[in-house]
Protein backbone atom coordinates (compact mmCIF):
# COMPACT_ATOMS: atom_id res chain seq x y z
CA UNK A 1 0.00 0.00 0.00
CA UNK A 2 2.42 3.02 -0.90
CA UNK A 3 2.73 5.40 -3.46
CA UNK A 4 3.63 3.69 -6.57
CA UNK A 5 0.45 0.99 -6.07
CA UNK A 6 -1.91 4.10 -6.36
CA UNK A 7 -0.63 5.43 -9.37
CA UNK A 8 -0.46 1.69 -11.44
CA UNK A 9 -4.18 1.38 -9.80
CA UNK A 10 -5.28 4.67 -11.15
CA UNK A 11 -3.69 4.08 -14.13
CA UNK A 12 -5.88 0.49 -14.46
CA UNK A 13 -8.79 3.04 -14.08
CA UNK A 14 -7.56 5.47 -16.39
CA UNK A 15 -7.43 2.87 -18.97
CA UNK A 16 -11.04 1.40 -18.57
CA UNK A 17 -12.29 5.09 -18.84
CA UNK A 18 -10.65 5.93 -21.93
CA UNK A 19 -11.29 2.42 -23.64
CA UNK A 20 -15.04 2.66 -22.36
CA UNK A 21 -15.61 6.31 -23.66
CA UNK A 22 -14.16 5.34 -26.97
CA UNK A 23 -15.94 2.07 -27.27
CA UNK A 24 -19.07 4.09 -26.75
CA UNK A 25 -18.11 6.58 -29.22
CA UNK A 26 -17.63 4.16 -31.65
CA UNK A 27 -20.93 2.22 -31.41
CA UNK A 28 -22.33 5.77 -32.32
CA UNK A 29 -20.69 6.44 -35.06
CA UNK A 30 -21.06 2.56 -36.69
CA UNK A 31 -24.66 3.25 -36.04
CA UNK A 32 -25.21 7.43 -37.17
CA UNK A 33 -22.33 6.94 -39.57
CA UNK A 34 -24.38 4.09 -41.37
CA UNK A 35 -20.91 2.38 -41.85
CA UNK A 36 -22.46 -0.78 -42.05
CA UNK A 37 -25.73 -1.00 -44.54
CA UNK A 38 -27.23 -3.86 -42.79
CA UNK A 39 -29.63 -3.43 -39.84
CA UNK A 40 -28.36 -6.79 -38.82
CA UNK A 41 -24.75 -6.76 -39.31
CA UNK A 42 -25.07 -3.46 -37.30
CA UNK A 43 -26.87 -4.67 -34.29
CA UNK A 44 -23.99 -7.73 -34.09
CA UNK A 45 -21.39 -4.94 -33.87
CA UNK A 46 -23.08 -2.84 -31.58
CA UNK A 47 -23.63 -5.93 -29.64
CA UNK A 48 -19.78 -7.11 -29.73
CA UNK A 49 -18.68 -3.50 -29.07
CA UNK A 50 -20.88 -3.40 -25.72
CA UNK A 51 -20.09 -7.05 -24.50
CA UNK A 52 -16.00 -5.24 -25.23
CA UNK A 53 -17.27 -2.28 -23.01
CA UNK A 54 -18.87 -4.94 -20.44
CA UNK A 55 -15.90 -6.65 -19.89
CA UNK A 56 -13.13 -3.99 -19.95
CA UNK A 57 -15.46 -1.97 -16.97
CA UNK A 58 -15.67 -5.93 -14.83
CA UNK A 59 -11.84 -6.21 -15.13
CA UNK A 60 -10.64 -2.39 -14.51
CA UNK A 61 -13.71 -1.19 -12.47
CA UNK A 62 -15.27 -4.11 -10.77
CA UNK A 63 -11.69 -5.89 -10.58
CA UNK A 64 -12.82 -9.30 -11.13
CA UNK A 65 -10.08 -12.29 -12.23
CA UNK A 66 -8.98 -15.94 -11.36
CA UNK A 67 -7.23 -14.85 -8.56
CA UNK A 68 -8.02 -14.53 -4.87
CA UNK A 69 -10.73 -13.14 -3.90
CA UNK A 70 -12.11 -12.11 -7.41
CA UNK A 71 -12.61 -15.55 -8.39
CA UNK A 72 -15.97 -16.55 -6.37
CA UNK A 73 -17.34 -13.44 -8.17
CA UNK A 74 -15.99 -13.83 -11.55
CA UNK A 75 -17.84 -17.78 -11.34
CA UNK A 76 -20.88 -16.05 -10.04
CA UNK A 77 -21.19 -13.76 -12.79
CA UNK A 78 -20.20 -15.95 -15.65
CA UNK A 79 -23.19 -18.82 -14.47
CA UNK A 80 -25.52 -15.02 -14.25
CA UNK A 81 -24.86 -14.54 -17.80
CA UNK A 82 -25.84 -17.65 -19.02
CA UNK A 83 -29.11 -17.67 -17.18
CA UNK A 84 -29.47 -14.12 -18.28
CA UNK A 85 -28.61 -14.89 -22.14
CA UNK A 86 -31.64 -18.33 -21.16
CA UNK A 87 -33.71 -15.67 -20.20
CA UNK A 88 -33.41 -13.13 -23.16
CA UNK A 89 -32.89 -15.46 -26.33
CA UNK A 90 -35.63 -18.14 -25.04
CA UNK A 91 -37.78 -15.12 -24.50
CA UNK A 92 -37.55 -14.24 -27.66
CA UNK A 93 -37.09 -17.24 -29.47
CA UNK A 94 -40.78 -18.26 -27.58
CA UNK A 95 -42.38 -15.14 -28.68
CA UNK A 96 -41.49 -15.64 -32.28
CA UNK A 97 -42.46 -18.51 -32.44
CA UNK A 98 -45.92 -17.72 -30.99
CA UNK A 99 -46.01 -14.77 -33.30
CA UNK A 100 -45.57 -17.50 -36.51
CA UNK A 101 -48.09 -19.65 -35.39
CA UNK A 102 -50.57 -16.72 -35.12
CA UNK A 103 -51.51 -17.24 -38.68
CA UNK A 104 -51.68 -13.30 -39.22
CA UNK A 105 -48.47 -10.94 -40.06
CA UNK A 106 -47.55 -9.04 -36.84
CA UNK A 107 -48.73 -5.86 -39.02
CA UNK A 108 -52.60 -7.63 -39.65
CA UNK A 109 -52.10 -8.55 -35.88
CA UNK A 110 -51.68 -4.67 -35.11
CA UNK A 111 -54.55 -3.63 -37.30
CA UNK A 112 -57.08 -6.20 -36.00
CA UNK A 113 -56.38 -5.33 -32.33
CA UNK A 114 -56.68 -1.50 -33.30
CA UNK A 115 -60.21 -1.97 -34.69
CA UNK A 116 -61.29 -4.15 -31.70
CA UNK A 117 -59.90 -1.67 -29.40
CA UNK A 118 -62.40 1.21 -31.58
CA UNK A 119 -65.46 -1.30 -30.90
CA UNK A 120 -64.50 -1.18 -27.00
CA UNK A 121 -64.17 -4.02 -24.94
CA UNK B 1 -7.54 -6.70 18.56
CA UNK B 2 -5.55 -9.44 18.42
CA UNK B 3 -4.48 -10.95 15.06
CA UNK B 4 -7.31 -13.67 15.22
CA UNK B 5 -10.37 -11.71 15.60
CA UNK B 6 -8.61 -9.30 12.95
CA UNK B 7 -9.01 -12.07 10.62
CA UNK B 8 -11.99 -12.95 11.67
CA UNK B 9 -13.57 -9.29 11.13
CA UNK B 10 -11.83 -9.12 7.67
CA UNK B 11 -13.75 -12.63 6.60
CA UNK B 12 -16.48 -10.77 7.95
CA UNK B 13 -16.44 -8.08 5.79
CA UNK B 14 -15.40 -10.44 2.45
CA UNK B 15 -18.35 -12.52 3.26
CA UNK B 16 -20.29 -9.07 3.43
CA UNK B 17 -18.95 -7.99 -0.20
CA UNK B 18 -19.82 -11.20 -1.69
CA UNK B 19 -23.13 -11.23 -0.27
CA UNK B 20 -24.20 -7.76 -1.73
CA UNK B 21 -22.34 -8.81 -5.17
CA UNK B 22 -25.08 -11.95 -5.14
CA UNK B 23 -27.76 -9.32 -5.03
CA UNK B 24 -26.31 -7.14 -8.11
CA UNK B 25 -26.18 -11.07 -9.96
CA UNK B 26 -29.86 -10.82 -9.40
CA UNK B 27 -30.52 -7.68 -10.27
CA UNK B 28 -29.17 -8.69 -13.75
CA UNK B 29 -31.76 -11.41 -13.53
CA UNK B 30 -34.48 -8.35 -13.05
CA UNK B 31 -32.29 -6.46 -15.82
CA UNK B 32 -32.35 -9.22 -17.88
CA UNK B 33 -36.54 -9.82 -17.57
CA UNK B 34 -36.88 -5.95 -19.03
CA UNK B 35 -34.42 -6.12 -21.60
CA UNK B 36 -36.45 -9.13 -23.24
CA UNK B 37 -39.75 -7.94 -22.78
CA UNK B 38 -38.82 -4.19 -24.09
CA UNK B 39 -36.85 -6.46 -26.73
CA UNK B 40 -40.42 -8.42 -27.56
CA UNK B 41 -42.70 -5.40 -27.41
CA UNK B 42 -40.41 -2.65 -29.21
CA UNK B 43 -42.23 -3.23 -32.40
CA UNK B 44 -46.42 -2.81 -30.87
CA UNK B 45 -46.40 0.58 -31.01
CA UNK B 46 -50.38 0.56 -31.62
CA UNK B 47 -50.46 2.95 -34.39
CA UNK B 48 -48.62 5.52 -32.48
CA UNK B 49 -44.67 7.21 -32.23
CA UNK B 50 -42.10 4.42 -33.12
CA UNK B 51 -38.71 3.98 -31.45
CA UNK B 52 -37.06 6.16 -34.41
CA UNK B 53 -39.22 8.89 -33.89
CA UNK B 54 -38.98 9.50 -30.40
CA UNK B 55 -35.54 8.48 -29.31
CA UNK B 56 -32.59 10.57 -29.71
CA UNK B 57 -29.15 8.84 -29.66
CA UNK B 58 -27.28 11.64 -29.51
CA UNK B 59 -29.12 12.70 -25.88
CA UNK B 60 -28.47 9.32 -25.11
CA UNK B 61 -24.29 9.49 -26.14
CA UNK B 62 -24.36 12.83 -23.70
CA UNK B 63 -26.12 10.99 -21.11
CA UNK B 64 -23.30 7.78 -21.52
CA UNK B 65 -20.55 9.79 -21.40
CA UNK B 66 -21.94 11.69 -17.61
CA UNK B 67 -22.83 8.32 -16.59
CA UNK B 68 -19.25 6.94 -17.38
CA UNK B 69 -17.57 10.01 -15.51
CA UNK B 70 -19.29 9.60 -12.67
CA UNK B 71 -18.83 5.72 -12.75
CA UNK B 72 -14.42 6.42 -13.33
CA UNK B 73 -14.75 9.64 -10.51
CA UNK B 74 -16.46 6.70 -8.22
CA UNK B 75 -13.71 4.27 -8.70
CA UNK B 76 -10.77 6.84 -8.17
CA UNK B 77 -13.13 8.02 -4.58
CA UNK B 78 -13.04 4.77 -3.63
CA UNK B 79 -9.00 4.14 -4.44
CA UNK B 80 -8.48 7.27 -2.99
CA UNK B 81 -10.13 6.22 0.16
CA UNK B 82 -8.24 2.86 0.21
CA UNK B 83 -4.93 5.11 0.32
CA UNK B 84 -5.66 7.34 2.78
CA UNK B 85 -6.41 10.28 0.41
CA UNK B 86 -9.24 11.44 2.03
CA UNK B 87 -9.56 14.92 0.22
CA UNK B 88 -8.95 13.12 -2.87
CA UNK B 89 -11.98 10.62 -1.71
CA UNK B 90 -14.00 13.86 -0.66
CA UNK B 91 -14.24 15.31 -3.94
CA UNK B 92 -14.28 12.85 -6.02
CA UNK B 93 -17.24 11.68 -4.46
CA UNK B 94 -18.66 14.84 -4.85
CA UNK B 95 -18.00 14.65 -8.31
CA UNK B 96 -20.03 11.36 -8.93
CA UNK B 97 -22.74 12.53 -7.24
CA UNK B 98 -23.26 15.72 -8.59
CA UNK B 99 -22.38 14.08 -12.40
CA UNK B 100 -25.04 11.48 -11.18
CA UNK B 101 -27.73 13.97 -10.24
CA UNK B 102 -26.93 15.77 -13.99
CA UNK B 103 -27.57 12.15 -15.46
CA UNK B 104 -31.07 11.77 -13.90
CA UNK B 105 -32.15 15.28 -14.70
CA UNK B 106 -31.91 14.65 -17.94
CA UNK B 107 -33.47 11.18 -17.99
CA UNK B 108 -35.94 12.87 -16.30
CA UNK B 109 -36.30 15.97 -18.91
CA UNK B 110 -36.17 13.13 -21.54
CA UNK B 111 -39.41 11.44 -19.77
CA UNK B 112 -41.07 14.42 -19.05
CA UNK B 113 -41.24 15.68 -22.83
CA UNK B 114 -42.66 12.58 -23.87
CA UNK B 115 -45.09 12.39 -21.85
CA UNK B 116 -46.37 16.11 -22.55
CA UNK B 117 -46.15 14.60 -26.33
CA UNK B 118 -48.89 12.25 -25.80
CA UNK B 119 -46.25 9.36 -25.57
CA UNK B 120 -46.91 7.93 -21.67
CA UNK B 121 -46.60 4.54 -20.51
CA UNK B 122 -49.75 4.43 -21.45
CA UNK B 123 -49.57 4.76 -25.13
CA UNK B 124 -48.58 1.60 -26.76
CA UNK B 125 -46.79 -1.62 -25.35
CA UNK B 126 -43.60 -0.14 -26.85
CA UNK B 127 -43.76 3.05 -24.10
CA UNK B 128 -44.69 0.92 -21.54
CA UNK B 129 -41.91 -1.55 -21.85
CA UNK B 130 -39.31 1.14 -22.44
CA UNK B 131 -40.78 3.14 -19.52
CA UNK B 132 -39.96 0.23 -17.57
CA UNK B 133 -36.78 -0.40 -18.33
CA UNK B 134 -35.14 2.86 -18.31
CA UNK B 135 -37.05 3.90 -15.62
CA UNK B 136 -35.87 1.04 -13.66
CA UNK B 137 -32.51 1.72 -14.08
CA UNK B 138 -33.53 5.26 -13.57
CA UNK B 139 -34.93 4.77 -9.69
CA UNK B 140 -31.29 2.49 -9.01
CA UNK B 141 -29.63 5.80 -9.93
CA UNK B 142 -32.00 7.68 -7.16
CA UNK B 143 -31.29 5.00 -4.90
CA UNK B 144 -27.61 5.30 -5.68
CA UNK B 145 -27.31 9.14 -5.31
CA UNK B 146 -29.27 8.76 -1.70
CA UNK B 147 -26.86 6.55 -0.67
CA UNK B 148 -24.06 8.48 -2.40
CA UNK B 149 -25.06 11.63 -0.12
CA UNK B 150 -25.45 9.01 3.28
CA UNK B 151 -21.96 7.90 2.32
CA UNK B 152 -20.47 11.60 2.07
CA UNK B 153 -22.16 12.26 5.37
CA UNK B 154 -20.31 9.05 6.92
CA UNK B 155 -17.13 9.92 5.20
CA UNK B 156 -16.94 14.16 6.48
CA UNK B 157 -17.77 12.94 10.00
CA UNK B 158 -15.88 9.75 10.79
CA UNK B 159 -13.00 10.01 8.05
CA UNK B 160 -11.26 7.49 6.71
CA UNK B 161 -12.25 4.21 9.03
CA UNK B 162 -11.79 0.60 8.14
CA UNK B 163 -15.83 1.34 8.40
CA UNK B 164 -15.95 3.66 6.04
CA UNK B 165 -13.52 1.93 3.21
CA UNK B 166 -15.98 -1.06 3.83
CA UNK B 167 -19.15 0.44 3.30
CA UNK B 168 -17.56 2.56 0.43
CA UNK B 169 -16.39 -0.68 -1.48
CA UNK B 170 -20.15 -1.64 -1.49
CA UNK B 171 -21.12 1.72 -2.96
CA UNK B 172 -19.18 1.51 -5.26
CA UNK B 173 -19.82 -1.76 -6.76
CA UNK B 174 -23.11 -0.90 -6.95
CA UNK B 175 -22.13 2.71 -8.78
CA UNK B 176 -20.07 1.05 -12.14
CA UNK B 177 -23.23 -1.71 -12.02
CA UNK B 178 -25.52 0.69 -13.05
CA UNK B 179 -23.14 2.29 -15.59
CA UNK B 180 -22.94 -1.57 -16.87
CA UNK B 181 -26.41 -1.84 -17.05
CA UNK B 182 -26.56 1.39 -19.01
CA UNK B 183 -24.16 0.18 -21.79
CA UNK B 184 -26.65 -1.60 -22.80
CA UNK B 185 -29.65 0.33 -22.38
CA UNK B 186 -27.58 2.45 -24.45
CA UNK B 187 -26.99 0.17 -27.15
CA UNK B 188 -30.32 -2.24 -27.16
CA UNK B 189 -32.55 0.64 -26.63
CA UNK B 190 -31.01 4.03 -28.10
CA UNK B 191 -28.48 2.90 -30.97
CA UNK B 192 -31.44 0.33 -31.41
CA UNK B 193 -33.84 2.92 -32.32
CA UNK B 194 -31.66 4.64 -35.19
CA UNK B 195 -31.18 1.15 -37.23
Amino acid sequence: MNHTDFNRLLNKYLLGFAVALILSILSYVVVTGEWLGNAVTTMAVLLFLATAQLVIQLVCFLHLGFEGRSRNRTYTIAFTVIMMLIIVIGSLWVMRNLDYHMGMSSEDMNDYMQQQNKKGF
Amino acid sequence: MSRQTNEMVIERYEKAEFGFWLYLMTDIILFASLFATYMVLRGNTAGGATSADLLDPKYALIETGILLTSSFACGVAALALRFKKVNLAVWSLAATLLLGVVFLLLELNEFTQLVSEGNSWQASAFLSSFFTLVGTHGLHITIGLIWGGAMAYYILRHGRTANSVRKFTLFSLFWHFLDLVWIFIFTIVYLGAAL
